[in-house]
């Protein structure tokens, strides 16, 4: 397949000069596509080729390695727990041995005790249980009391007793004629008779306040039989090269697993135990993991076989994919339209959370900042409904106090004379001024409890309408009104009047004295402000006092000049604040004043 | 000419009865004003008067209604007035120290037919509810 690219090429770059080498014009046109899709059609023309069949090899022989490796691992584990039984087996078949031959010691023990009570007068008697012995004991094949008292033996070997027969060595002549005239025990052996090995035993026994022996001609053959060994093992038991006892066949060292123990009978005889496992009864062990490395190898091969297919099976699809190219690049095409959809679905979804998230801090900062209102306009309005219920309550006694003297004066004026009269005013006065503060506090009051309602309002309409209205009253000597641009705003209309009503009348009052009054008003859009002026030529103030000039009851000149409770300005404060806005005023003392109103512009449809 | 009263002037503070009446007696009106200070005895003396013969007084034909009374309020008493057939028509002109938004709303909702806020001060206490009376007694034409 690698071929039809070349053709490919070939064809459409005759002219240039790389195309004399076909692999090496093969890269620089691939390197127009991106690196990733030359990879992947390298990858499907060797899966086209067919595929290399290393591929499978390789399984193969993975799976191979893998199952040997199991298969030792399972012999190593078993080789451990075979090794431990076996050390076990061989210590407690050593125990039972000695265990065993103590007993045939106590035995005889017991029959020379028996021996030395019933003196040499009661033959029968010890020679009875002598027999007993023997039979109970079958290892012992012999018996002899003071060689020259009497002997007891059950065994012949090829026609001779087994004392005659041993009698013939003349190595066993002498040791056990040392034997007997010793006053300690001894234990000789072994002698090699013809189809045994046998050893004599001992024992001295205190007979008529002599020393006498007791001696036992013992097979140790039958001795180990008689011991119940361990089922499923081969043993021997031998000492030095004498093989004593012998079970099975014991195999070569090297082959067999084998595991000694040493059997130790006391008076400097030590027997050495060979034990090995009986090769026919445990083989079964050794064969499992023979088996798992067959089974690892055909599942290899197996494996390696369904690789194989499945390279085979997936060049054809391919080759099914490939011929069916048009298809494919519709495919890839829609593909990409629907990449290029979900990826435009994304950004939605993104701006989709992002908008959500911006909703959400904006709905939690105005909730917060309506709790926020909600508790300062409790507590303004208790301070409001305190205020309102302060200036109505003290009103009405300070109105009676204004009636009274007022009555008095009506009635009494004639007989209280020029003094009492001038009290009287004086009183009356102040009783008035407390009033009028009154009153002043409750406008104060109203405007904050007034429910603000917003709507496009014509300053000019208004400056307009309240001049006149305060011109009227002043029978001419009203300041002469020059007005700018007057920006319309979103206010509440109520409270805009009342707030140009102040200011205006405002500048009426303080312009009483001037030469010429004159008043100015206009506006314009500052930033995000819409910014109104009210400019007089009046008595002005000093700018040192521009901090009190919006507290209530404040007043920068004389009551008895200039009429008024101080409220005026406080109010129009309080009105620029309920709409957002701001009061400044700059003065200079004698020249005039001009007042600074400002309103947050307020956002279209908010 | 002793005259009967025509003016109820409802009102629990001696000290603007004393000056109302006061006022009053400056015209010779002082015949033509009774009182009643609470809001019960208002209502009392306006059924009495709904009543012809002898020991009943005259049907008022202005009342001056003061708000702020002990026991029944001036608002409720109004709206018993407007509540009843026969004193719907009475003209009712409330005379209260209060000049809040919702006192003046809630009056002429409950039918009030002026609204005068109290005044202190003046060179001659009382005049301006002599000046009101004026109005409803001589000007006003009532319903016959």
């Amino acid at each position: 397949m690698e071929s039809q690219d070349q053709i490919l090429v070939r064809a459409a770059g005759p002219a240039e000069p790389h195309a004399l080498e076909p692999s090496a014009s093969a890269d620089p046109r691939r390197a127009h596509a991106p690196r990733a899709s030359s990879l992947q059609r390298r990858f499907w023309n060797w899966i086209r080729s067919g595929g290399s069949l290393w591929l499978p090899l390789l399984v193969c022989a993975a799976g191979s390695v893998l199952s040997v490796l199991a298969g030792s691992a399972i012999v190593s584990y078993e080789t451990r727990q075979l090794k431990t039984t076996l050390a076990n087996t061989a210590a407690s078949t050593a125990r039972a041995i000695e265990s065993r031959f103590a007993r045939e010691v106590s035995d005889l023990q017991e029959l020379g005790r028996v021996w030395s009570e019933f003196g040499t007068a009661d033959k029968r008697e010890w020679q009875a249980e002598a027999e007993q012995l023997m039979q109970r004991s079958k290892a012992i094949l012999a018996v002899e009391w003071d060689p020259k008292v009497t002997a007891l033996v059950h065994e012949t070997v090829e026609g001779l007793e087994v004392l005659e027969a041993l009698g013939g060595d003349p190595s066993f002549h002498v040791a056990r004629t040392e034997a007997m005239n010793a006053d300690t025990e001894t234990f000789l052996g072994p002698y090699p008779l013809p189809g045994r090995q046998v050893y004599e035993l001992f024992l001295p026994v205190l007979k008529d306040k002599e020393v006498k022996q007791i001696a036992a001609v013992l097979d140790p053959a039958i001795l180990i039989e008689a011991v119940p060994l361990a089922e499923g093992h081969v043993l021997s038991v031998a000492v030095g090269d004498h093989v004593l006892y012998q079970r099975g066949e014991l195999g070569e060292r090297s082959e067999q697993m084998t595991m000694e123990a040493s059997i130790d009978l006391g008076r400097g005889e030590n027997w050495r135990l060979t034990v090995q496992p009986d090769p026919n009864l445990q083989s079964l062990g050794s064969r499992l993991p023979r088996w798992i490395v067959l089974a690892g190898l055909v599942i290899s091969v197996l494996l390696a076989g369904m690789v194989r297919l499945g390279q085979l099976t997936w060049s054809g699809s391919r080759q099914l994919l490939e011929s069916n190219a048009g298809l494919n690049g519709r495919l890839r095409e829609v593909e990409l339209d629907r990449e290029r959809t979900l990826s435009v679905i994304a950004a939605l979804q993104e701006e989709k959370q992002g908008l959500k998230q911006e909703n959400r801090r904006l709905r939690d900062e105005a909730q917060a900042r309506g709790e926020e209102v909600v508790h300062q306009d409790s507590v303004v309005a208790e301070l409001e409904a305190f205020t309102y219920s302060v200036s109505h309550d003290l009103r009405s006694p300070l109105g009676a106090i204004l009636n009274y003297a007022a009555a008095m004066s009506e009635d009494c004026g004639d007989k209280i004379g020029e003094d009492g009269r001038e009290y009287l005013a004086r009183i009356a006065g102040s009783a008035r001024s407390a009033v009028s503060m009154m009153d002043g506090l409750l406008v104060f009051s109203r405007v904050g409890r007034h429910e603000l309602r917003r709507a496009k309002v014509d300053v000019r309409e208004i400056v307009r309408e309240v001049y006149d209205e305060l011109a009227r009253a002043m029978d001419g000597r009203a300041p002469e009104l020059s007005m700018g641009e007057l920006p319309g705003v979103e206010a509440d209309p109520t409270l805009l009047r009342v707030l140009v009503t102040n200011l205006l009348s405002n500048a009426f009052k303080f312009t009483r004295q001037t030469e010429g009054p004159k008043l100015e008003v206009g506006g314009y859009v500052q930033g995000a402000e819409t910014v109104y002026y009210f400019e007089d030529n009046g008595i002005g103030f000093d700018m040192h006092d521009a901090g009190r000039l919006f507290g209530v009851f404040e007043r920068l000149h004389g009551s008895t000049q200039y009429e008024g409770h101080g409220v005026g300005l406080a109010v129009v404060e309080r009105i620029a604040r309920r709409h957002g806005g701001t009061v400044r005023a700059e003065a200079v003392l004698g020249k005039g004043a001009t007042f600074f109103v400002s309103f947050p512009q307020r956002r279209p449809a908010a | 000419m002793v005259m009967q009263p025509d003016v109820l002037l409802v009102e629990d503070s001696d000290d603007d009865v004393w000056v109302t009446r006061r006022a009053f007696q400056r015209h010779q009106m002082g015949d033509r004003l009774a009182l009643a200070s609470t809001g019960e005895e208002a209502l009392r003396y306006l059924r009495s008067s709904l009543e012809s013969g002898n020991g009943h007084p005259q049907r008022p034909r202005v009342v001056f209604l003061d708000l702020n009374l002990p026991g029944m309020r001036g608002l409720e008493v109004l709206r018993k007035m407007r509540a009843d057939e026969r004193m719907r028509l009475i003209p009712v002109v409330v005379l209260s120290s209060s000049s809040r938004d919702s006192d003046i709303q809630d009056s002429y909702r409950l039918g009030a037919n002026s609204f005068v806020s109290k005044r202190y001060g003046q060179t001659l206490p009382g005049e301006y509810v002599v000046e009101i009376a004026r109005y409803w007694l001589d000007l006003n034409q009532p319903v016959r």
